[in-house]
């Protein structure tokens, strides 16, 4: 133990690979109608006004109790200042893009609009987070969510292009990414400047169930490194959806200090024996059997056993669904508090030996 | 964390002091564990996947192997000049331009390729297809299906690749696009009258509309199957409800609809497709 630390150094020292005094728990979208209710938000005014924003947001400590906040939750404010229509969604459903921005232009052929950072939903995000940090800063991380450049490369040029050029343009598909990567730094720059603490990016179309590893390492890995290295060395982490079992080993070297990875797409198992201590694990949580589905014991069970098997930050495996109960999630944080992590010599040895009996029990 | 950070040093020496405590200990752990039994996997090469949709002669095989190379340049060159040359169009399309696609399909269901080779290939069949339908000339359609993804869901890439498959097998699509509500659907399959309606969904989050369009479309009296399909769903996902069949990809897909017009039920065709899986 290293007595009880405020919930900003536990998620900066885990998110790092340091000392904790417990896990800490922490989510990645809080879109739940549950959530609206007990936070007193009303819908769209949670996704369209600061000031609702922030309740809504600030409900994941409020009522969840988990240890981070996060500036909004959709993946489409990237798309929007660059041209994109979106659809707010409903009360029960996502905000989503409703149509390409780029139509059938290429990479050469566009330029980052003037002034991008007053466009959008992005001034208005940013007041997000100006809010949180105020109020919450001095004890809570903030993170700042930005879609990541794959993702939003095709919100911009149509995913199924983009995913084409990734085999027969290379440059094409470079150029694009490129070009969502400069906008991705140049968001969190700003959001830097309001307070945001941390770079939490889901790039959720770099799957492996799109690319091939061949791809996301010549390409993505390069990306990423330009991102995560221009940001003046904040702690930042990448969210991948679905099977990213091939691109594990590759992981760590984009450069990111944390890893979201969702079961059941891989194991726990799978991805800490790929990734080592080169990278925080975060995760995971099934959303849809346990959290969505489950009963706030199930959540426990499951929660103890990543912990066990080495997850770094506890948190759901994907976004949480919107109909979520409250109590499952608050389970879930419940857990982080109850796991006892390993001090003394005699506590690591079992838990090593531990280690051993799951892995042989998993491989059968 | 199961190999605590700086754990090796004071570990190893506990371990080398006392090897046989340490030893009976991790079998009373392993006593406790439950050790599931292994699954049988069967693993096919690449070559051994494409061995049987590949064609015999030599023309057709040239044009097959462009298309699973995903060339649409010069698929398309080649089948308007296997065109002039006399071979028949039907041929070209059953022969070499949809086997290359599927095989293709079957290589990504394998782990063999990914998402953009099977774009490219479905595109290299239907730069090779377009010629062939002109040769051939307007033909009597084998049925119509109606294809949509879920409500608020995007993605529909899967849908647009089985889409091209279904239409060169002879079917007529009637393609509805992305996030589309219940009601349109239901609206759709009234007016069209197909022999079967698909829905596809990528975020699980979308999938509850289909029991929803299911109930829709028993609660008007129409008993056609719903296939269901993409990463969101599953077999199980699709016994739920009535009139729900999941579908792996386009064979599956073809076979729901050609059991319709044997005038094989829903329950049936069901019955048959997820026994094959």
């Amino acid at each position: 133990m290293v007595g009880e630390m405020p919930p900003k150094k536990r998620v900066f020292s885990a998110l790092m690979g340091g000392r904790v005094d417990r896990i800490p728990a922490i989510a990645l979208s809080n879109f739940c109608v549950e959530l609206m209710d007990a936070a007193g938000v009303s819908w769209p005014d949670c996704q369209t006004k600061s000031e609702e924003m922030a309740k809504l947001q600030a409900a994941r400590y409020e009522v969840y109790g988990l240890d981070s906040l996060c500036s909004h939750n959709d993946l489409v404010s990237e798309a929007e200042p660059l041209g994109a229509k979106i659809s707010l969604g409903k009360r029960d459903r996502h905000l989503s893009v409703a149509s390409k921005v780029f139509g059938d232009k290429e990479p050469k052929d566009v330029s980052m609009p003037d002034k991008i950072l007053g466009k959008g939903r992005l001034p208005m995000i940013e007041r997000v987070v100006e809010i949180l940090s105020e109020r919450y800063g001095d004890v809570l991380p903030i993170f700042r969510m930005i879609t990541g450049p794959m993702t939003v490369a095709g919100h911009a040029f149509g995913i199924e292009r983009v995913l084409e050029w990734s085999k027969t343009n290379p440059d094409k598909f470079q150029a694009a990414l490129n070009f969502m990567a400069d906008l991705d730094v140049e968001i969190m720059r700003e959001s830097m400047r309001h307070g945001a603490d941390i770079l939490y990016m889901p790039d959720p179309s770099a799957s492996g169930d799109l690319l091939s590893p061949e791809a996301f390492k010549e390409f993505l890995v390069p990306t990423y490194r330009k991102i995560t290295g221009k940001l003046g060395g904040i702690p930042t982490f990448l969210h991948i959806c679905g099977h990213t079992g091939k691109f594990l080993e590759l992981i760590p070297e984009t450069g990111f200090d944390g890893f979201s990875f969702e079961v059941p797409g891989v194991s726990v198992e799978e991805t800490k024996s790929a990734v080592g201590d080169r990278i925080s694990l975060i995760g995971s949580v099934q959303t849809l059997n346990t959290l969505l589905g489950g009963t706030p014991e199930t959540v426990r069970k499951e929660s103890l056993q990543q912990m066990l098997e080495g997850v770094d930050l506890l948190c759901p495996a994907c976004g949480l669904p919107n109909y979520t109960p409250n109590k499952n999630v608050i389970a879930m944080v419940e857990a982080a508090k109850e796991y006892e992590i390993p001090t003394s010599v005699d506590e690591k040895m079992e838990e090593f030996l531990r280690g051993i009996a799951i892995g042989i029990s998993k491989k059968g | 964390m199961t190999t605590p950070r700086g754990l090796g040093i004071e570990v190893g020496r506990k371990f080398a002091k006392n090897p046989d405590v340490l030893i009976s200990r991790i079998s009373a752990i392993l006593k406790e564990t439950k050790i599931p039994p292994k699954a049988k996997v069967e693993v096919k090469s690449a070559e051994e996947i494409l061995k049987p949709f590949t064609p015999q002669q030599e023309n057709l095989k040239r044009i097959f192997k462009l298309v699973t190379d995903g060339d649409a340049k010069k698929t398309e060159e080649l089948v308007v000049s296997e065109l002039k040359k006399g071979t028949k169009p039907l041929d070209l399309i059953e022969k070499a331009l949809l086997p290359g696609a599927l095989a293709v399909a079957k290589l990504y269901d394998a782990g063999y390729c990914y998402v953009p080779e099977v774009l490219l290939s479905s595109g290299a069949m239907n730069a090779g297809l377009k010629h062939c339908k002109a040769a051939i000339g307007e033909t009597k359609k084998k049925g119509k299906i109606v294809m949509h993804v879920a409500d608020g869901d995007i993605h529909e890439i899967g849908k647009n690749i089985v889409k091209a498959i279904l239409e060169a097998k002879g079917y007529e699509v009637i393609d509805l696009g992305p996030s589309v509500p219940p009601d349109k659907v239901v609206e759709a399959v009234k007016t069209h009258k197909p022999l079967a309606v698909s829905g596809t969904s990528l975020m699980t989050t979308t999938r509850m509309t289909f029991p929803k369009i299911a109930k829709m479309l028993a609660d008007e009296g129409i008993d056609i199957p719903f296939i269901v399909a993409g990463g969101a769903v599953n077999q199980q996902f699709a016994e739920q409800f009535n009139l729900g069949i999941y579908a792996k990809g386009a064979e599956q897909g073809e076979v729901v609809l050609r059991s319709v017009t044997e005038r094989k039920s829903w329950k049936d065709i069901r019955k048959e497709i997820h026994s094959s899986y």
